[in-house]
């Protein structure tokens, strides 16, 4: 029995086509947003909080803990306020576990450029799919999507992003030796360059290479005496590390001093980190946040707004089925002598009722799939688009 | 056999019209018309031996079953079993095919399954009533003729023993009624089964065996 109403719900729906594909895009849509919405936000949060869960503890310049967090583990919102190297080897000197320090202030391309140690690709179980790792000053590794949106892979170089054309007090571009591509780990970490942090200081300026000045000639040199040679401008500063100039490359100043966005602390036990989390939290210029408590609490408000959505959609909703009662109406209405005939015929009134409702309910399924559907095929490009 | 005896009938909550029928009787496959001025009851007739309506006191026999005594399960299974109803608007389902639309008792009763029998049947009857070649056609493609053609199919589809056909070609022109009521007898005698019809036409009388003049059957009415 349910087989031949079937067969009428579904000769009716393609019968009254225009209808039927009005009430299913409605019933779609309505369905859609807020099956997408939630499914969204909490991807977001597996994915945030994934990332978070990972990174016990993480150290900074005091000042704004959700941007440090959103620079040090996704690589977005703006450069944090820098820190001295000096605060990682301090740490790193107290044997509370690994630390690995992070400097992301440079891009290439578009793409941010990480500072960072091999440490950090242990710490993500990032691994290296051609190529090799970085080795020497001014090696790259690329991220998979970098790689693949770019077009770039181990051989090629990839130059870095100068702030500004007409800013002549800005670094020269430093053009890097891409020497690995990562595998696709589905994390920011695709997104991204990676570089060492000596790389980054290189870009940033603390370091740099130019022709030997003892050798160079007197057109080259502003004042030379005992212990100091003064080049002039017009020494030529390497623009690229090749093996033949790697030895000239050089840092100027107290290494304690150079520069760091974060650092991420993976303490062996509890104890350790409570107690660093601490010492460092007593400090006036410093921070230690746990991620994870940080991502909570944006997710609670990401979680709060969305309770304030969903009474939106419930609006949406009733307002729905309003309308479909509305349509049931009138298509009962309009539909009357239909039902005289079938009852005059020999049809109970349950199986007229049972063959509308089949019609409303296989429209109801259709939109419900393609919601599914819909959700599904969305989510997986914000996935693979990486929106989030 | 039909037989009504001592029926009354009264719709509930009016008063100005009764049904007061002593004895009427419709011997099988007879050709029975019915006849009478609007409002003078010949639907309200059909709708009472269809188990449709329940008269207020009375009997009403078809063959051996007193179908006023049945619960509506029973009334149900029965008619769309043993009567096939050809109404004056056709009420066809647009929604549906010819052929689909001849099958529409089996689609909407349990019983009822559609098989190759069946298939063949519709075939043969849709045949024999010259729109053989439109059984994929919707309703609205057709013209009348074809339209109450296609209600005819439906009406005979499942053999039953009595047709009815309530102001059937009411909505016909004259020559295209003529037409379908030759054709009409012709199936009804081949299908053995009674038939009941209500008309204003006094021309189609004469295909009729019984004239059965409501405002004479109707004690009310005398």
């Amino acid at each position: 029995m349910i087989k031949k109403i079937f067969k009428l719900a579904i000769n009716y729906l393609k019968y009254n086509r225009l209808m039927s594909i009005i009430l299913v895009v409605c019933i779609t849509i309505s369905i859609f947003i807020p099956m997408f919405t939630v499914r969204i936000s909490n991807l977001a949060n597996e994915i945030l909080s994934r990332r978070a869960m990972e990174t016990p503890l993480v150290i900074g310049r005091k000042g704004g803990s959700l941007q440090l967090v959103l620079n040090t583990l996704y690589f977005k919102a703006d450069t944090p306020d820098i820190m001295q190297y000096s605060v990682y080897e301090d740490i790193a000197g107290k044997n509370a576990g690994r630390v690995i320090p992070l400097y992301n202030k440079y891009t290439a391309r578009g793409y941010p450029v990480i500072g960072t140690t091999l440490e950090y690709f242990g710490l993500r179980s990032l691994a290296v799919r051609s190529g090799s790792s970085m080795q020497v000053l001014g090696d790259a590794v690329l991220g998979f999507n970098v790689s693949r949106k770019l077009g770039l892979g181990a051989g090629d170089s990839i130059i870095t992003d100068t702030g500004s054309l007409y800013n002549i007090s800005s670094m020269y571009p430093l053009q890097m030796s891409i020497v690995g591509v990562l595998e696709k780990s589905n994390s920011p970490d695709d997104n991204v360059i990676f570089t060492g942090i000596k790389t980054t200081w290189v870009i940033d300026g603390i370091g740099h290479g130019h022709k030997d000045l003892k050798k160079a000639e007197d057109i080259d040199i502003l004042s030379r005496d005992r212990d100091n040679i003064v080049g002039s401008p017009s020494v030529y500063e390497y623009t690229r590390i090749t093996p033949e100039n790697i030895d000239s490359f050089h840092f100027h100043g107290d290494p304690g001093r150079f520069p760091l966005t974060g650092i991420i602390v993976i303490p062996e036990t509890a104890r350790k980190k409570t107690i660093l989390q601490a010492n460092i939290n007593l400090s006036e210029t410093l921070q230690a946040v746990t991620p994870e408590g940080i991502i909570g609490n944006l997710m609670k408000l990401v979680f709060n707004v969305q309770k304030i959505l969903s009474s939106y959609f419930f609006l949406v909703f009733l307002s729905t089925v309003l309308f479909l009662a509305l349509i049931i109406t009138l298509s009962l209405q309009i539909r009357k002598s239909e039902r005289h005939i079938m009852q005059m015929i020999g049809s109970s009134k349950y199986t007229i009722f049972f063959i509308l409702f089949t019609q409303m309910f296989t429209i109801v399924l259709i939109s419900f799939g393609m919601s599914v559907v819909a959700v599904n095929v969305l989510v997986a490009f914000v996935k693979y688009l990486q929106f989030i | 056999m039909i037989l009504i005896k001592n029926l009354l009938f009264r719709y509930p909550g009016e008063s100005d019209f009764k049904l007061e029928i002593e004895e009427l009787r419709i011997e099988d496959r007879q050709k029975c018309c019915i006849i009478g001025p609007s409002g003078s009851g010949k639907t309200t007739l059909l709708n009472i031996i269809t188990g449709i309506y329940k008269p207020i006191s009375g009997t009403v026999r078809i063959n051996e079953m007193e179908i006023n005594r049945k619960n509506d399960r029973e009334i149900r299974n029965f008619r769309i079993r043993n009567i096939g109803y050809i109404f004056q608007d056709f009420g066809l389902i647009d929604y549906l095919n010819v052929e689909d639309n001849v099958l529409l008792p089996f689609y909407i009763s349990p019983g009822l399954n559609v098989d190759g029998k069946v298939r063949k049947k519709v075939d043969f009857i849709l045949r024999r009533l010259d729109i053989g070649n439109k059984s994929r056609s919707y309703i609205a493609r057709l013209s009348q003729g074809e339209k109450q053609r296609v209600a005819i199919a439906r009406a005979l589809v499942t053999g039953p023993d009595i047709v009815i056909g309530d102001e059937a070609t009411g909505n016909l022109d004259v020559k295209t009624a003529e037409v379908i009521m030759n054709l009409l007898m012709d199936v009804v005698e081949e299908n053995k089964a009674t038939l009941l019809f209500v008309t204003h036409n006094v021309s189609l009388m004469k295909h009729f065996g019984k004239v059965i003049d409501i405002n004479k059957v109707n004690k009310d009415r005398e």
